[in-house]
């Protein structure tokens, strides 16, 4: 019975032996398999981690800008544009305090304030508009409401749309514009805004605004314009204008200028010149033909800006060809502060004497947008058949705020 | 003669540290959407991308729009654009965007504070070029590199 028992259990333990060995021999197969598993189902969990932060990454970006957006619009409505794929808006607040000191007297006032506002329009890749509207409270020169040996200063409101133009843009070669522009000729005319000028009162043959004086400041009329690139790694410019209109003071008749321009780019120079002629305003009477010359020079810290500018006028009774040039050196102190002096020179073709102005200046800009300036001016202007030759002081603190 | 080793090991350390600092400064790239088709010459895409900067040049060479998209205000790519590629400071640049929104109302190009959000607007767009850090080293599948330092 025994020995049957034990056969019986011998026979029972075959299968389990049977069994336990492929199981030994499978486990080192299967454990390798988990842990491959295992490394697989890790480097999956790493992945998938590693997405969701570079998500939460993206999503903080994401709400970052979206309180910016916040900050700035709140619960305002957005202002859209009728027709525009863009409308921009801009400009500037402009004031003047000035001491004038003649040789019989003085005057102090606020003479000028000016608040433009400049609005961009683009319409497609193609059409853009452009328009500056002004609005102004300035006296008149004071040596000129008074006289030259004693300022008076006056004041007189007014708006202008100083410029309103349609552009169509063929490519950057080819650019058209119909409306009222800033007359391409010079460099300061070109410039013209107070708040990019160093001196906001313009060299003396761009004054008073809007005249004149030897060409017309603004022209309402075509405007064709372009640039071509030329040279080594085609780095200069080459860049032309041309035009025909009303001046603002004769609208019966037509002006028309060109202006030519080549930049050295590597050493920072440019010369510009520039013709234009027509018919003077009713008042004056006759026609003239102008030529002109410029030259910027713009490297490091120093610029220097020089232009000069002779008209030819046609025979009128108390009136002689005109000639105005000035030259002016800028030194950039730092990014804030520059300091510049320009000598300026008239003769207005009137028979009035010649004006000479020395101005030396000095501008701080505290940000970007901000440009505070105080300027010394020593003007002299000849003797003619009425008075003789007068000195005049003037020292002007002025501030151009622009958004 | 302790003293004199010393001071050398100091100093040589401080240079280590400083050289450290400034190896530091973040580098980037230009990138543009495949579209564009640019010539090889460094020098000569420096100079365009100059140009289509400051909106002198607003057409690629085959008569194609462009259009830039740039880092934030501060940020190192956009201050490695300005020194290596403008070559022109902070200041300069903000008082070239003044005197041109003056004469033609002409506004500087759209700035995206997101450098993922760039990658996929110039990824996005034909045309489109941009400058990115050169710490994104994975780019979107329409985006290669023109220029890097």
């Amino acid at each position: 019975m025994h020995h049957s028992s034990l056969m019986s259990r011998r026979v029972l333990l075959k299968p389990k032996k049977l069994l336990v060995f492929p199981v030994l021999i499978t486990i080192p197969f299967f454990s390798a398999q988990l842990a491959a598993e295992e490394s697989d189902i890790e480097k999956r969990i790493n992945a998938l981690e590693q997405k969701m932060i570079e998500k939460d990454k993206r999503i903080d970006e994401l709400e970052i800008n979206a309180i910016g957006f916040e900050d700035r619009l709140g619960s305002r409505a957005l202002a859209r544009a009728f027709e525009a794929s863009s409308l921009d808006i801009g400009g500037f607040l402009h004031q003047t305090l000035t001491y004038a000191d003649g040789e019989d007297g003085n005057s102090t006032s606020f003479n000028r304030t000016v608040f433009e506002l400049l609005v961009k329009a683009q319409f497609n890749e193609d059409w853009s508009a452009f328009m500056a509207q002004a609005f102004m409270r300035q006296s008149d020169d004071p040596f000129v409401n008074g006289s030259r040996f004693d300022p008076q200063f006056n004041s007189n409101s007014g708006t202008d749309t100083v410029i309103a133009w349609a552009q169509y843009r063929i490519n950057d070669s080819a650019n058209l514009q119909i409306g009222r522009f800033i007359s391409p000729q010079g460099i300061i005319n070109i410039e013209h805004f107070p708040a990019i000028l160093l001196e906001p009162e313009q060299p003396q043959f761009l004054r008073p605004f809007g005249s004149d004086t030897i060409f017309s400041n603004f022209v309402t009329g075509l405007h064709f314009y372009g640039n071509q690139f030329v040279g080594n790694n085609h780095a200069n410019q080459l860049s032309y204008h041309l035009y025909t209109g009303n001046a603002a003071k004769n609208p019966n008749d037509l002006v028309y200028g060109a202006r030519v321009a080549y930049q050295l780019s590597d050493q920072g120079v440019t010369f510009g010149l520039n013709a234009n002629g027509g018919e003077r305003n009713n008042t004056e009477g006759g026609s003239f033909n102008t030529w002109g010359a410029d030259v910027l020079i713009d490297k490091g810290a120093f610029q220097l800006k020089t232009e000069i500018f002779s008209s030819d006028e046609s025979p009128v009774t108390g009136r002689d060809d005109r000639l105005g040039w000035y030259i002016q050196p800028i030194y950039k102190i730092n990014a804030s502060w520059t300091s510049f002096y320009r000598y300026d020179f008239l003769d207005n073709g009137k028979n009035e004497g010649d004006s000479v102005e020395n101005i030396l200046g000095v501008t701080f800009k505290p940000i970007q947008n901000i440009h505070l300036r105080a300027t010394y001016t020593r003007k002299t202007v000849d003797e003619n058949q009425t008075f003789a030759e007068a000195d005049m002081n003037i020292v002007q603190l002025s501030g151009t705020f622009s958004f | 003669m302790r003293i004199k080793k010393s001071f050398i090991q100091l100093s040589f350390i401080c240079m280590l540290l400083a050289s450290s600092f400034i190896a530091s400064e973040e580098n980037a790239h230009v990138i543009t959407n495949k579209s564009v088709a640019v010539a090889s010459d460094q020098t000569d895409i420096k100079v365009m991308l100059k140009k289509m900067y400051l909106r002198q040049l607003n057409e690629w060479p085959d008569g194609s729009p462009v259009k830039v998209y740039l880092p934030e205000q501060g940020s190192a790519a956009l201050n490695w654009f300005y020194e290596h590629i403008l070559e022109m400071s902070e200041s300069e640049v903000a008082e070239y965007w003044l005197k041109l929104k003056q004469k033609t109302g002409e506004t500087p190009h759209r700035q995206i504070a997101s450098s993922s959000m760039l990658l996929k607007v110039v990824n996005q767009f034909e045309g489109a070029w941009g400058v990115a850090s050169a710490s994104e080293s994975e780019l979107p599948d329409k985006v290669k590199i023109i220029l890097s330092q």
